[in-house]
């Protein structure tokens, strides 16, 4: 077995022996990202379409028998009250209305009932809205008015996204960022591990006093921490997918167009081009972190460096490539290392990218992925880097 | 089978080795002996290409690791002193690991690990995770992993220094049987009783610099000592009254 090979073999077992690296960089996204990226929303839209079937008392003084009836087909129970204001603070209703003197008045505990109060104010808004156009189209008749006169025009809106633009759906913005983080934790363990640690452990002296070039052992190391990279993305990003499935097929609890609009899917061209990006970032990724991992005396140090580099090069690019749409990115602004990828799976998932697109960003990727790579050898042939603990 | 003239190190400004001379012929052990931060891992890693080193010859079965350290490491078992192993990967892993690098396939290594674990006692211990393990249990593998590949030449730096009594008494025994076996064997250490008991010829490092080199009854002799303990003393102290 050649010896890169066998180093890659030794990385990747010992990582998969690792329960808790196993756990937190493959395991939980694909059971977490579902959970994080629609839990709220599902469980909001669902508390709401609840609550707006919920036959919740509203106490009225002055109200017509018109009003009434559309709060009442609105699943509202209307109950006549001397003071509807006094029986919403004490609690026998959960709204009040009074109609005086051509005014209508509205009494919710708005900041104390929070999104049910919400969906209340929504309803009795819905029936307030049905009423008074009603009102306004008798008095127009009565007047010998059209209606029509009101709604000179209608608006409609149609998106005109092809439909792999339309398939990344709401969260679709949030992928890129996403991909590239899941790359960055990923690979941090397994290469903190196999720098720093092994440093700390005393092994790398003995890896490095065997019959095989460095270069070799580098490249296995490498190997072994874009695999864990690559799973940990593949993990992330299948669990927004399995994500947005479940929100289409159980989905029900949201309004009409909604799950779609937030439910997740990649064509299989998005899909390669994004493994093919993420693979080149992956490697250049990996590069700066082994080298940052060499320049470390121990694990925590190794952390607290990627921790550096993240805030340092990653936060700013993300910023960037999430302001990409805004700022509608000319070629060059592919040529940044990370925000050039962003960009370019932005692009992609919006169904964009062009081929210049692709050639710089991935081109450019490659060549700091080279550089990283050889940074990173230059650090494990560097004695003083080697033997710094 | 270890030749050395003139060795070298410097870190910087810092000069932490200053021409040392001295060699280590087939089936003799001769021990580098200096206190902590005298030069004796800094000796060792040179003569494994680990770091570079100028010399007027360094030459380690034949070959000069500044030329070709791949070679040389070939031809060489290494034993550090700390606890180097994968805590993760059982001890036939390790075995396999590290045998593969010395061009093993998978029936020599099977065969050896079966002859390793007659000779180590290994037993059921071959299928255990490291991190299961005792210290002792653990120098083992070290040394196990260092006689995978029968070399020529044995580098033991510090290799008693996380032994209990028993696991230091069988390795002491396998240093023996490896000298027997007419290898070339390094035993650098700070713990002279064991140099008294291993070596043929010892070598006195100190801040760098090889203060004497020669059997245990020449040093003996040399500093009027009665063990090899006081002789390192004795010539320390004509050391540090020379340079005062």
């Amino acid at each position: 077995m050649p010896p890169s090979l066998n180093v890659f073999w030794k990385e990747l077992l010992s990582f998969f022996r690792d329960r808790r690296a196993v756990l937190n960089q493959i395991v939980l996204p694909v059971v977490l990202m579902p959970l994080f990226m629609f839990g709220p929303t599902y469980l909001v839209a669902k508390l709401s379409t609840q609550a707006a079937t919920e036959e919740e008392r509203v106490a009225v003084r002055g109200v017509p028998e018109g009003l009434k009836a559309e709060l009442s087909a609105v699943g509202l129970l209307v109950v006549e009250d001397p003071d509807p204001e006094a029986a919403v603070r004490e609690g026998r209703a959960d709204a009040g209305i009074v109609l005086s003197g051509g005014r209508v008045t509205v009494y919710l505990a708005l900041a104390q009932g929070g999104m049910k109060a919400e969906v209340l104010k929504g309803r009795i808004e819905h029936a307030l809205g049905r009423y008074k156009s009603a009102l306004v189209e008798a008095r127009l008749r009565e007047a010998g008015l059209d209606p029509g006169v009101l709604e000179p025009f209608r608006v409609d809106f149609a998106d005109v996204s092809p439909p792999e633009a339309r398939e990344a759906g709401f969260f679709g913005f949030l992928v890129p960022m996403m991909l590239l983080m899941f790359i960055l934790t990923g690979a941090m363990p397994v290469v903190s591990d196999a720098t720093a640690g092994e440093k700390e452990r005393g092994t790398l002296e003995v890896l490095l006093a065997v019959p095989a070039p460095t270069g070799a052992i580098l490249l296995g190391k490498a190997g072994a921490a874009m695999v864990a990279a690559v799973l940990s993305t593949a993990s992330g990003v299948g669990g927004l997918m399995l994500g947005g499935w479940l929100l289409l097929t159980r989905g029900a609890a949201f309004p009409d167009g909604e799950a779609a609009a937030l439910s997740f899917r990649l064509g299989a061209e998005a899909l390669f081009a994004s493994l093919v990006t993420g693979v080149l970032f992956a490697a250049f990724a990996v590069g700066v972190m082994i080298f940052l991992g060499m320049l470390a005396k121990s694990y925590r140090e190794a952390q607290t460096y990627m921790g550096f580099l993240y805030m340092v090069l990653v936060l700013p690019a993300v910023l960037l490539g999430m302001a990409s749409s805004f700022l509608e990115p000319g070629p060059l602004l592919y040529l940044i290392p990370v925000a050039g990828p962003m960009m370019l799976l932005d692009a992609v998932l919006r169904a964009k990218a062009d081929l210049l697109a692709y050639v710089l960003a991935w081109g450019s990727t490659l060549v700091y992925a080279a550089a990283a790579l050889l940074l990173a050898a230059l650090a494990f042939k560097r004695e003083e880097v080697v033997f710094r603990n | 089978m270890i030749e050395v003239r003139g060795l070298k190190k410097r870190y910087g400004r810092t000069e932490v080795l200053f021409g040392l001379d001295f060699e280590v012929r087939p089936g003799e052990v001769f021990a580098l002996l200096g206190p902590n931060g005298a030069g004796k891992t800094t000796t060792l890693r040179s003569l494994l290409g680990l770091i570079r080193s100028e010399a007027e010859v360094l030459s380690v079965a034949g070959e000069d690791p500044r030329r070709a350290p791949l070679a040389v490491r070939r031809r060489v078992g290494y034993v550090t002193g700390g606890m180097g192993l994968y805590e993760r990967l059982t001890w036939r892993e390790h075995l396999v690991f590290f045998g593969r690098f010395y061009g093993l396939g998978a029936e020599a290594l099977e065969a050896r690990i079966a002859e390793l674990d007659r000779d180590f006692d290994l037993g059921e211990a071959l299928s255990r995770q490291v991190q299961a393990m005792s210290s002792g249990m653990r120098q083992k593998i070290l040394v196990a992993r260092a006689f995978l590949h029968r070399p020529e030449v044995l580098l033991l730096d510090e290799p008693t220094a996380a032994l209990d009594v028993f696991a230091r008494r069988a390795l002491l025994d396998r240093v023996e049987a490896e000298k027997r076996a007419g290898r070339a064997v390094l035993y650098s250490t700070h713990v002279l009783p064991e140099a008294e008991e291993l070596a043929d010829r010892v070598g006195f490092l100190y801040r760098g610099r090889l203060i004497f080199v020669g059997t245990l009854e020449e040093a003996k002799r040399r500093f009027g000592a009665r063990t090899l303990e006081h002789a390192f003393i004795q010539a320390v102290r004509e050391v540090e009254a020379d340079a005062a």
